[in-house]
Order: C-alpha cells, then sequence, then structure tokens
C-alpha cells in the first residue's frame, strides 16, 4: 500500500501536501521557499479534559488522575535507554513539546539534519516507556512545575475564569494536575491512556519551512508501523448552559489587579467551534480593539491601559470569549465591556469597526504564514477540527457584519459572563 | 538572504537593511541609543509611550490605530530597553508589504512616512508641550511597567539580582527607570527629552522584509534635513571584573522559592572570549543536556528549569531556577558543584559537539524571522561587530574544551538572590 498524496496550492497560504500514509497517520507538508529553517509538529487529539477512559468497549468510563495527559508528555521523551533529548543532541534540533486542553504535540525546529530530527520525533513518540522509577522520578519536576504556576497570576486568572464559568467540563481543571492527583499516577495508568489515545488514526504530522515532501515520506515509511483500528468512545460531560458563578477573585503578590472577563458560548461541534472562532475573533476586534471607543473612553479615565485585548477561548466541546487586562477597576471595565456587548447585540457593529477588525484578523494570519513555525501550527490547529488554513482565511475574507452578529447573537449572551480578579 | 547594507543618512544616523522576498510584511524600527544614565533613563523611557499615541499629521489616537487596523493590522509599537551600558527608544512598524496592497498603494512608503512623522513630528502643542492628557497617562502607565515585574516571580527574582550585580554601575540601571523619578516628570521635562534624543542620540534605522529600502531611505533622508543633529558618540560602558560577594534573600506570599546567582567571569575583552563564555554557559546551563538540566533536574528532580545565560555585553553569567524553599542549600551547592566539574576538565567531546550544534542550529533559524534579523543585526551594531548569523555560527565553532575550561576558572561567584516563601519583612 502506498501513501496518498494531494497537492494545493494558494497564493495566501503557498504549497500543501496533504498525505494519507499507509500507516495510518496523515501528514501535512508545507515546502516554503526560501526558508532555512524547518518546523515539525506531532500531534496526538488527547488533553487534559481526557479525564475518562474506556479501554473494555462494554465496560464502564474509568476516571483519571487529573494531569494525566501532561504527564504522559513528560514521560514519552524517555526510553529505556536514553532520553529523547540525548538523541536530539547529536542532530542539534531545539525540541519542546505541550499539554493543551485538547490535543498534545512534540515539536522540533532546525536548520540542519531535518531528516535525522524527524526520524527522532516519529521514533520516540511512538515508542512509549513507561516504570514504577521513571514515573516517580517525574513526580519532584512536575511538582516544581505546578508551584510555578501557581505563582503566575496570568494562569491563576484564567484558570479561577474557568471554573466560575464550566462547572462539569474537564477544561477547569489544571492541565497539570495538582501535586496530590499526581501521585495517583502510575506506570499502568499512562500504558493504558497511551494505548488507547496515542493511535496514528488520531494523531497528525504537521510539518513547514525548509522541506521536501518526499524526505518527510521516507522518514514516515521507516519508522512508522500501521496502527490498530481506531475507535474513541470520549466521556461527556452535560455542561449547563450557564455560568457557575459571576466573581471570583484571588489574592496574588501583583502589582496591579489583573482582570479576565468570560463570556461562555454555546458549544457546536469541534468543526463549528473552530470556524465560528474566525467571527468571534472579529466580533471581539470590532468592539474592544484600540481603535475603538469603548477602548478609548477606558484608556482616557486610566481604566485600562495597553495590556487590554481580547481573545476567543475554543476547543473541541467548549467556546468562550476572554476580555483580560489590568486594572484598579475591574468591576468598572466589566460593566462597560457588557454594556457594549449589549449593545451590539441589539444593534450590530459599525460598518468602520467591522472592516478595521475584518483587516486586522486577516493580517494576522496572514503573518503567520510568513514563519514556519505559524504555517505548522495552523496545519496542526485545524486538522482536528477539519478546517485547513485557506478555508480560515476564506472565512476571515468573506465575512459580513451581519454573518458575525448571527453566530455572535446564536451562541453568546451578556447574562452568561463571569468576572476573574487577581488583586494583591 | 540579503546581507546588511548598512548606510549613512545623516550625522550619526544609519540606515540598515535586510531585503528578503521570502517573507510577507515588512519591518521598520527607529531607535535611538543613547547612554544608560541615573538622571535621564527614566524620562527617555517615557518619550515612546508618548510617541506612540500621535503626531502631527495624525494627532488622534483611535483614528491613528483606526488607520493602522485598515492597513491588514499593521503593529505599531514604541518602547524603551537596554543592552550593555545603552539605553534604546524604538519605535516600530510592521506591514503588510506593497505586493498584497488590493489596490496597488504603496504601504511600505506610506508607513515609513507615518513611522517619520510619529518619531521626528509629534503631536507637540504651541508651547512645544506633549498633550497634558498623554503626559498624564503614560506616565502612570510607565509606573505601572516598572512594577510589573512583580508579576512574574521569575523575571523578579532576575531582575533583583541584576540590580545587586550592578550597584554602582551603568548596567544596573533599570531598564524603564524609577517610580520615584517618573512621578516628578513635568511637560517641559518631557518634551525637552524628546528633544535631547533627536539631536543627540545615535539614530539606527533598521528595515527588514521584501520592500524596497530605497523608498524608506528617501522619506527619512528627507526629514533629516530638517533636523539639527548634535550626536554625542556612545561608547561602551567598561567591564569590572570582580566585586565582591553579596548575598540578599525577600519573602513574598509564592509558594516556589526562586534562586538567582550571577558569576563574573573576569571580564571578557576579546571576541574569541565572549564566544568561549557563551558556549561555557550552554554546556552548563543552556539545553535539554546540559550540566544543570541533567543534574539539578534530571537527577535530582529539583526543579522544572534551571538555566544559565552569558551576557556579552556586561561579561556576567547568570543562573537562575524555581525551587522548594527548604531545596535551596541543595540546589545552590549541586549549581556550584557542576561548575566546579567545568572547571576540572569535566566535558566529554560529546557534550562538546552537541552544544555547539544546538547553537549552530539555533542561529541557522535567526533568518527566518523578521524580529529575528532585527534584534540580531541591531544587537551586531550595538557591539561594533556586524556578522551574519552564519559567520557567528563559525566562530562558535572555533572553541575547544580547553578555552571553556578556561573561562570557567575565571567565574566568580558574586551575587545570590533567593526570593522565598513567606511575609514579606
Amino acid at each position: 500500500m502506498s501513501c496518498q498524496i494531494e497537492k494545493a496550492e494558494s497564493r495566501r497560504f503557498g504549497t500543501l501536501y496533504r498525505i494519507k500514509h499507509p500507516s495510518g497517520l496523515s501528514i501535512l507538508v508545507s515546502p516554503m521557499k526560501g526558508f532555512a529553517s524547518s518546523y515539525a509538529l506531532f500531534g496526538t487529539a488527547y488533553g487534559s479534559i481526557d479525564t475518562l477512559i474506556k479501554t473494555d468497549e462494554d465496560g464502564d468510563f474509568i476516571k483519571l488522575p487529573e494531569g494525566i495527559a501532561h504527564y504522559l508528555e513528560h514521560k514519552l521523551f524517555e526510553s529505556e535507554e536514553c532520553s529523547a533529548f540525548d538523541r536530539y543532541a547529536k542532530t542539534g534540533a531545539s525540541a519542546n513539546a505541550f499539554t493543551a486542553f485538547d490535543r498534545t504535540a512534540y515539536l522540533f525546529s532546525c536548520s540542519d539534519n531535518f531528516s535525522e530530527s524527524l526520524e527522532i520525533l516519529l521514533d520516540f513518540v511512538t515508542h512509549p516507556y513507561f516504570t514504577a522509577e521513571t514515573v516517580a522520578k517525574e513526580q519532584g519536576i512536575i511538582g516544581q512545575e505546578i508551584r510555578m504556576y501557581d505563582d503566575s497570576a496570568d494562569w491563576r486568572v484564567l484558570f479561577n475564569l474557568l471554573c466560575a464559568l464550566y462547572s462539569k467540563n474537564p477544561v477547569r481543571i489544571d492541565i497539570a494536575g495538582t501535586q496530590e492527583s499526581i501521585s495517583h499516577i502510575t506506570a499502568e495508568l499512562l500504558y493504558k491512556c497511551y494505548n488507547k489515545f496515542y493511535n496514528l488514526h488520531n494523531m497528525v504530522l504537521a510539518v513547514a519551512g525548509n522541506v521536501d515532501v518526499d524526505e518527510v515520506i521516507a522518514v514516515a515509511d521507516k519508522i512508522l508501523k500501521p496502527a490498530e483500528p481506531f475507535f474513541l468512545e470520549r466521556g461527556t460531560c452535560d455542561e449547563p448552559d450557564e455560568v457557575v458563578k459571576h466573581y471570583v477573585e484571588q489574592h496574588l503578590p501583583v502589582s496591579v489587579p489583573m482582570f479576565n472577563i468570560g463570556f461562555k458560548g454555546k458549544a457546536g461541534t469541534e468543526k463549528e467551534n473552530f470556524v465560528g472562532s474566525v467571527l468571534d475573533e472579529i466580533f471581539l476586534d470590532a468592539l474592544f480593539d484600540d481603535y475603538t471607543e469603548v477602548y478609548r473612553r477606558l484608556y482616557d479615565e486610566g481604566i485600562i491601559n495597553s495590556t487590554f485585548g481580547s481573545e476567543v477561548f475554543g476547543g473541541r466541546d467548549y467556546i468562550s470569549l476572554m476580555i483580560s487586562g489590568e486594572s484598579r477597576e475591574p468591576q468598572k471595565v466589566c460593566d462597560a465591556v457588557r454594556t457594549e456587548f449589549a449593545n451590539a447585540l441589539e444593534n450590530g457593529i459599525s460598518a468602520e469597526a467591522f472592516e478595521c477588525a475584518q483587516k486586522s484578523v486577516y493580517g494576522r494570519y496572514l503573518r503567520s504564514t510568513e514563519r514556519a513555525e505559524g504555517v505548522a501550527t495552523m496545519l496542526f490547529n485545524g486538522y482536528f477540527p477539519g478546517v485547513e488554513p485557506e478555508e480560515l482565511m476564506d472565512i476571515a475574507a468573506s465575512a459580513t457584519p451581519e454573518s458575525v452578529m448571527e453566530r455572535v447573537r446564536s451562541t453568546y449572551s451578556v447574562e452568561n459572563y463571569a468576572l476573574s480578579v487577581i488583586k494583591p | 538572504m540579503g546581507k546588511l547594507i548598512r548606510k549613512k543618512i545623516g550625522d550619526e544616523v544609519y540606515l540598515n537593511s535586510v531585503r528578503d522576498e521570502k517573507f510577507k510584511s515588512d519591518r521598520i524600527t527607529v531607535n535611538f541609543i543613547t547612554p544608560l544614565d541615573r538622571k535621564d533613563v527614566t524620562v527617555n523611557a517615557l518619550v515612546p509611550f508618548v510617541l506612540r499615541k500621535g503626531c502631527k499629521s495624525c494627532p488622534d489616537f483611535t483614528e491613528l490605530n483606526k488607520r493602522l487596523a485598515k492597513m491588514y493590522g499593521a503593529i505599531l509599537d514604541a518602547d524603551a530597553s537596554k543592552q550593555g551600558g545603552s539605553q534604546i527608544v524604538e519605535v516600530l512598524l510592521q506591514l503588510a508589504d506593497d505586493k498584497f496592497a488590493i489596490n496597488g498603494e504603496k504601504m511600505v512608503e506610506e508607513g515609513a512616512k507615518l513611522l517619520a512623522d510619529l518619531v521626528f513630528d509629534p503631536n507637540l502643542d504651541e508651547n512645544g508641550l506633549f498633550p497634558e492628557k498623554d503626559l498624564e497617562l503614560e506616565r502612570e502607565y510607565l509606573i505601572d511597567t516598572i512594577n510589573s515585574d512583580l508579576n512574574d516571580k521569575r523575571t523578579y527574582a532576575v531582575h533583583k539580582a541584576v540590580e545587586m550585580e550592578f550597584e554602582g554601575e551603568p548596567f544596573g540601571i533599570s531598564r524603564y527607570g524609577y517610580v520615584e523619578d517618573a512621578e516628578k516628570i513635568t511637560g517641559e521635562e518631557l518634551a525637552a527629552a524628546w528633544r535631547r534624543l533627536i539631536k543627540t542620540a545615535r539614530i539606527e534605522i533598521m528595515f527588514v522584509g521584501p520592500g524596497d529600502p530605497a523608498a524608506i531611505e528617501q522619506v527619512f533622508a528627507k526629514r533629516l534635513e530638517t533636523v539639527e543633529r548634535e550626536p554625542i558618540p556612545v561608547e561602551k560602558a567598561p567591564l569590572v571584573p570582580y566585586k565582591e560577594l553579596k548575598s540578599a534573600e525577600e519573602a513574598m506570599d509564592i509558594v516556589q522559592g526562586k534562586l538567582v546567582m550571577g558569576f563574573r567571569m573576569g571580564a571578557p575583552a576579546t571576541e574569541r572570549e565572549k564566544n568561549a563564555a557563551r558556549v561555557l554557559s550552554a554546556i552548563y546551563g543552556g539545553t535539554p543536556f546540559s550540566k544543570l538540566f541533567m543534574n539539578v533536574r534530571e537527577k535530582m528532580s529539583l526543579c522544572y528549569y534551571a538555566t544559565s545565560h552569558f551576557e556579552r555585553g556586561t561579561g556576567v553569567m547568570f543562573v537562575d531556577c524555581g525551587i522548594e524553599f527548604a531545596s535551596r542549600d541543595a540546589a545552590q551547592a549541586e549549581i556550584l558543584r557542576q561548575l566546579d566539574c567545568i572547571c576540572n576538565g569535566e566535558i566529554t567531546d560529546e557534550e562538546l559537539a552537541s552544544t555547539k550544534l544546538i547553537m549552530k542550529n539555533s542561529l541557522g533559524t535567526v533568518g527566518d524571522f523578521l524580529s529575528g534579523l532585527d534584534n540580531w543585526y541591531m544587537t551586531c551594531i550595538l557591539d561594533d561587530l556586524i556578522l551574519t548569523p552564519e559567520e557567528d555560527a563559525a566562530e562558535i565553532d572555533k572553541i575547544t574544551i580547553e578555552e571553556v575550561v578556561a573561562m570557567a576558572k575565571r567565574a566568580k561567584l558574586s551575587t545570590v538572590f533567593f526570593l522565598k516563601g513567606g511575609e514579606a519583612e
């Protein structure tokens, strides 16, 4: 059996090869002319929100210890002989990994020895090795990582908000777990999770920059074994539409209070969330970016500063709008934001604000495409929802004030909000 | 990738350009370089914050931001930074290149004109002062920026260690200045600071992107004809080999301790010595197979990060890690022990080869980022040594184990700062 390869060209995005490898893995390759470096992301649709696992099709779901996906990510770097970092040391690649809410990715960037580095990446991620000793060793390291985030106001203002917005969805759980929860992680559980979620049919490899598609396929041919047939039943959480509470605050040593305002949306399918998030981005920009009336008013009153910004927080089964920054009067900011929101829901957005927002959002995507990391990330992020970068940019380019408002009105409301504050 | 072309376009005014077709945006930065001075640092840091608000040709902040948004979200940033003994006031514009303009607009030329307006023709009133409102708001924001170090505990601890290490030297002057000075800045002082920068600072304009630098040269050369210049040369501040060992602790309501240690490297004078120090720092704590990563993190499980970083501009190497409060002594001892190991020659050929490989690989990626090229060449210019990243990689390759060990033996612990938990005293 050989690879199925499709090639697509676009002026905006460039060249894209879509490959269905006989092992079961989907591979996306975007060669970028003139670039010296390459960037590769190899990841799975498994993250911190996957707290339930069913290893026996007829059995019940088992609840996993919080932070296990992240723990697994750390441990995957180790094998019986050595660590993946020891291997990368011979190729000079800069390697890393991250665990997000609904995905985990292993990556590297390099300007030389690409094939060798890709071999290492595909090999170590597809060869797990977990023992009681190696699991025990990581407790201290991850324990310190957790502590580091506990002291981080940025991190806490977000997670406190998530707890205020979501009562059941595991997105409210800290990605690394707690020192207590990770103490329950065993090698056996890691293998269970690995075998369930790290099936090539549930994964994708995205590569961009100074790359040759035949080289990529050759490495995949060399390393990857055909994957087992894949069937995954994910646990559901029955999250209510309403928020848990409207206000949460925590005291941490910060100089100026930080706030994060969230509007909880009605989540659709993963694809609907992803597509909708583009229109949501335009909406947020049109209301709150630095050329808007409300920004100017709050800025001139000294209530916000240039840390004020917004983003769409979306994923597999959750989506929210978030507006954050520093302020000595977070409640005033929240009131102003909600008033603006209500006004927009009622009266729509102005043509000029829409033009500014659409062009800004489109420009951001365009800027991503002039970095290998940006291209690989766009490919990776869009794969599981089933949306390619070209389509993403099309959605931004073809949006209208009406399509934006239709999306926002059917997804969000002014009442479904929460304000999270970190103050000294 | 195009090479850097450096052209003098005024009295101590230079246009530096790297033309590169592979990018879709152009990036132009105007940098004012002046010596770091306790007297002026704060008011100088305030200048970019007010320049960002508008200019004579576009005095309204909201209108300015609208204009940028319509240019496909052009980025306008203004900031103050420092390198070695210099303060740098920077205004940056990054925008989509002409080849993406829908109606054939000359985006790059327009962008250059806007940038020149913001820098050379700000929104001054009939008394030659910045708008009172901007002075008030941006002064507050400068104060908040100075204090915001506190928010990231790692940054805060490193900053305290740097202050301690360089007390009495220009390197110890805070990047954004001091709250007590910021509070007192008047409109006259701010306007005078701007005038002083325009008149006396060295001006380095950096351009990176696919566009034609000729357009930018024309815009700025023309503008400079109306600017009176009396530049003051920027001299490199001397490196002090060693003073004394200083140690301090601070308590804060936190759960993870931050340990920062500074080592004077005996004032490395030549490029070769500085490169030896860079390689040493990478072997010691700059990679995922470094001494600190493999021992303090992997073997002893004491931390999530333990890294070292050598500063070319100051000749000091800093180590920092996040640990349990109770692990402080063990971590500090191990950090010192690993340096001793290096002094004893415990570096394998493989370690050296791998470290150089990752450093060279990293240098090979610089040319793929607009910001990478901008920052790279600005650092070179301030260092008075212009090399391409590839040429630098070739220099790194020359360093031997003996040179690394010799540099390690020059390291003298001079600062230890520990941010711990508990009630602030």
